[in-house]
């Protein structure tokens, strides 16, 4: 993953945290501005659903001016931030299952993703292809979806996800094979050929 | 695969993160295995699908944090709402956004005459064989004028025959009945003449006698206005004669008392000289 100045300043944002926890609005402003784009694609990954990853995005700010006097090491940010950025996800997630009628959408959506998606004339489009894995994505368990987020779209070392996660770095490693090999079989199953790519 | 060891390094492997010393350890353990080597190649296929999920552009929304700062963000209620409304001020935007299009590109629809007409940019004209020219409506109006005239001369002509021939009849009634309206005339005026006579000489006679009734009246009620004041003078002469003589036998008295209150004063005298003379 190649590193862009918005990715080195994200790195290097303990001085806006600084400002933000003393009350600068303006600086949490730029806080914002800096990190919305990937909380959005964390949980955009993680829902696969725009409104979803917005309104869980928004969640995570809010949580984050909220309780941002509490950070004590400032260099931990961007572990502290992914883990509020998880838990709304893990909460959003659980929130949407325990209503009837989304559990029901999630089922017909899983059948269609098995039924419609898996034709492999259709899904050799790159755009298909993306919503394909986006939906294989959607239908893992959270905490091995978590980890494959963290780790392959945010370039989190195994450390720092251990540490984001409060987990070992071993489990961590654990869950994203257990994720891959689960994401494998489910490719398998639909006919999906990943050499052509 | 059953080793746990082997899953952490292959996952470790595939992600580049061991040392030298582990990676070359690990490929020697692949070259042995090809059933790991084969997973191993699985996985990175794995991975180069999730390649394929490349992030999305995407702007914070500026209603909650805007560039100068974070705005309302120490209300909790606000913040909520704000998130809560979202969707219904995406739609409020939605339709700004479509109206100021509409109005930018003179977008109209109109429903007339069974079809609906969508269109930009231009004025919407129907098919000229459904339109009606001014000469048209003019020759359409001024030929219903003429058929409203003609209607109602047609009226007025037979409104005059039928007046006429009522005329007509009753003059020919008015012919055949002339005598009997003359004699009703003729007797009328002597019945009136009489009626005026009679009714002249009933209201003499009526006054006559009502001016008799009255004189008789009035001489009755002067005789007793005349009876009842002579008598009321009669009283009266009767009480001032009551009161003179009343006051005269006072006067005698008085004349008396005074009379007498000087003999007694001339006896006392007397009386008074006859001691000092003796």
């Amino acid at each position: 993953m190649s590193e862009t100045l918005r990715d080195i300043a994200i790195n290097h944002s303990e001085s806006l945290v600084e400002k933000s926890q003393k009350g600068d609005n303006h600086a949490f402003g730029k806080l914002v501005g800096l990190w919305f784009k990937r909380i959005y694609n964390v949980t955009f990954k993680y829902f696969g659903n725009h409104d979803l990853a917005m309104e869980v995005t928004q969640r995570t700010f809010i949580a984050v001016y909220d309780h941002l006097g509490s950070l004590k090491d400032i260099r931990s940010f961007k572990y502290w931030i992914y883990k509020i950025a998880i838990n709304q996800c893990h909460e959003e997630d659980r929130r949407q299952k325990r209503k009837n009628w989304f559990s029901i959408f999630l089922h017909d959506e899983a059948n269609k993703i098995e039924e419609t998606h898996f034709n492999p004339e259709k899904d050799y489009q790159q755009k298909e292809l993306e919503e394909v894995m986006n939906n294989l994505l959607k239908l893992l368990p959270e905490e091995q979806k978590t980890v494959i987020i963290m780790k392959e779209y945010e370039g989190l070392k195994f450390r720092e996800i251990a540490e984001t996660l409060g987990i070992s770095e071993n489990t961590a490693k654990s869950r994203l094979y257990y994720g891959l090999n689960g994401l494998k079989k489910m490719i398998d199953k639909s006919g999906l050929n990943l050499d052509r790519l | 695969m059953e080793r746990d060891d082997l899953k952490i390094d292959l996952i470790a492997y595939l992600y580049g993160e061991m040392s030298t010393e582990e990676r070359i350890r690990f490929e020697k353990e692949m070259e042995a295995d090809p059933e790991l080597k084969n997973e191993f190649l699985e996985l990175k296929q794995v991975r180069k699908g999730l390649s394929t999920l490349e992030d999305k552009e995407v702007m914070e929304p500026f209603f909650l944090w805007g560039r100068n700062g974070v705005n309302g963000w120490s209300n909790p209620f606000k913040r909520r709402s704000l998130i809560l409304f979202k969707p219904f001020i995406a739609v409020a935007a939605s339709i700004v956004i479509l109206m100021l299009v509409g109005y930018l590109t003179n977008f109209s629809i109109t429903y007339q005459e069974n079809q609906l007409f969508i269109g930009f940019n231009k004025p919407i004209v129907t098919h000229p064989a459904n339109v009606l020219t001014a000469d048209q409506i003019r020759s359409l109006v001024n030929r219903q004028i003429d058929e409203n005239n003609l209607t109602i001369l047609t009226r007025i002509v037979d409104t005059e025959n039928k007046l006429d021939t009522r005329l007509t009849t009753l003059e020919t009634k008015q012919e055949q009945q002339p005598n009997y309206l003359q004699v009703k005339n003729t007797v009328s005026d002597q019945n009136l003449q009489e009626y005026y006579n009679q009714l002249r000489q009933s209201n003499a006679t009526l006054v006559e006698n009502y001016l008799q009734d009255a004189t008789v009246q009035q001489q009755e009620y002067f005789q007793t206005v005349m009876n009842q004041f002579t008598e009321y003078l009669q009283d009266q002469r009767e009480e001032d004669l009551r009161l003179i003589r009343r006051s005269l036998v006072n006067l005698k008295e008085d004349q008396d008392q005074q009379q007498w209150q000087t003999q007694q004063m001339l006896a006392a005298l007397l009386n008074n000289a006859n001691n000092q003379n003796n």
